[in-house]
């Protein structure tokens, strides 16, 4: 029981993303990345390194797990880095804050609740 | 805490010593307890070794079930990590069983909590309080409570769940009304209190026949 969890939390973790940035093929551990947000028709990853692509925030969230949460139009977050959620906005544990839309406090505080 | 007027204030206090003198009277039990089991540990061997030299096994049975029982009643300790959680919460556990209330607790708190031990015994001690409360209106066997404690990644989780007579209730804010009546519902004000200082976020959910109570508290 804890060696497959363990076992599924390993091949979790090794999940990696492709993505192009500059012409040049990028991967990121899935598990790395802390949050994305959007910036005109590009998206930032905060992962390692910040990585800056041509994608929409739909096509990111589509390749990511149930780690990620999507807070409004323009951010995912990845539940495991948050350290507290105010009612304004998502404080992560590198002292990221993410501002946090009209409505969306019990929707992310409810995911942290039924992370596993 | 200016928001609370004087009196609020003072019975705040109030509970907060009626807290503290609980706990100590928890942890005093619990020395007596073991002290005792010490002291009569001659007397149960020797008792034992007289049933052996006569033979009499069934003797030796009984006792030894008598013996297994009085254990099980000092050893159902929930021990969370946490010294004055377990005080609260081994206090409130015995007395929700001496009321013939079932109880289900798991509790983990691995990290040394970043808040005052004080709040976090305020916000049990009233979540059980609340929760006694409300299953003394159902009949004996249908009386249950269920605690779980637990890190949700870098935040402290408190879930409550008691079983209830009533409908589901309709909220006022982020509250249910206190069907104490009017004067009561202090202990609510009191958890929102420390859960807003600290940052926390706090969830109520009434169904028809179980309320519970969830609660984060942010440790980093």
């Amino acid at each position: 029981m804890v060696l497959d969890r363990a076992a599924q939390k390993l091949s979790k973790n090794e999940k990696l993303l492709h993505f192009e940035a500059g012409g040049e093929m990028v991967r990121v551990p899935i598990y790395r990345i802390r949050y994305a947000e959007v910036s005109g028709n590009y998206i930032t990853i905060h992962a390692s390194t910040d990585l800056t692509v041509k994608m929409t925030l739909r096509s990111l969230e589509e390749q990511l797990d149930e780690r990620f949460y999507r807070v409004g139009r323009s951010a995912i977050v990845n539940l495991t880095q948050i350290s507290r959620v105010t009612k304004t906005e998502i404080r992560l544990s590198d002292g990221t804050a993410i501002a946090l839309p009209r409505g969306a406090y019990d929707g992310v505080n409810r995911a942290i609740i039924n992370m596993r | 805490m200016g928001f609370f007027s004087k009196k609020t204030e003072q019975q705040i206090a109030s509970y907060q010593r009626e807290l503290i003198e609980t706990h100590y009277r928890e942890v005093d039990n619990m020395y007596r307890q073991m002290r005792s089991w010490r002291h009569d540990y001659r007397n149960h061997i020797q008792t034992m070794k007289a049933y052996a030299a006569a033979g009499d096994w069934e003797a030796i049975r009984h006792y030894l079930d008598l013996l297994d029982e009085n254990l099980t009643a000092v050893d159902t300790v929930i021990k969370t990590g946490n010294p004055m959680t377990d005080a609260i919460l081994n206090s409130k556990i015995s007395l929700a069983r001496s009321k013939d209330i079932s109880v289900s607790a798991d509790a983990y708190i691995p990290v040394k909590l970043n808040f005052s031990e004080i709040d976090l015994c305020c916000i049990i001690g009233n979540l059980f309080d609340n929760a006694i409360d409300a299953s003394m209106k159902l009949p004996p066997e249908q009386r249950y409570i269920r605690v779980y404690m637990d890190m949700k990644n870098t935040q402290l989780y408190i879930s409550f769940t008691n079983f209830t007579a009533g409908k589901k209730m309709k909220k006022e804010g982020r509250l249910f009304r206190s069907t104490k009546g009017e004067g009561h519902g202090l202990g609510l004000v009191n958890i929102d209190a420390i859960v807003d200082r600290l940052d926390g976020y706090i969830s109520r959910n009434s169904e028809d026949g179980a309320f519970t109570t969830e609660i984060l508290l942010p440790q980093e």
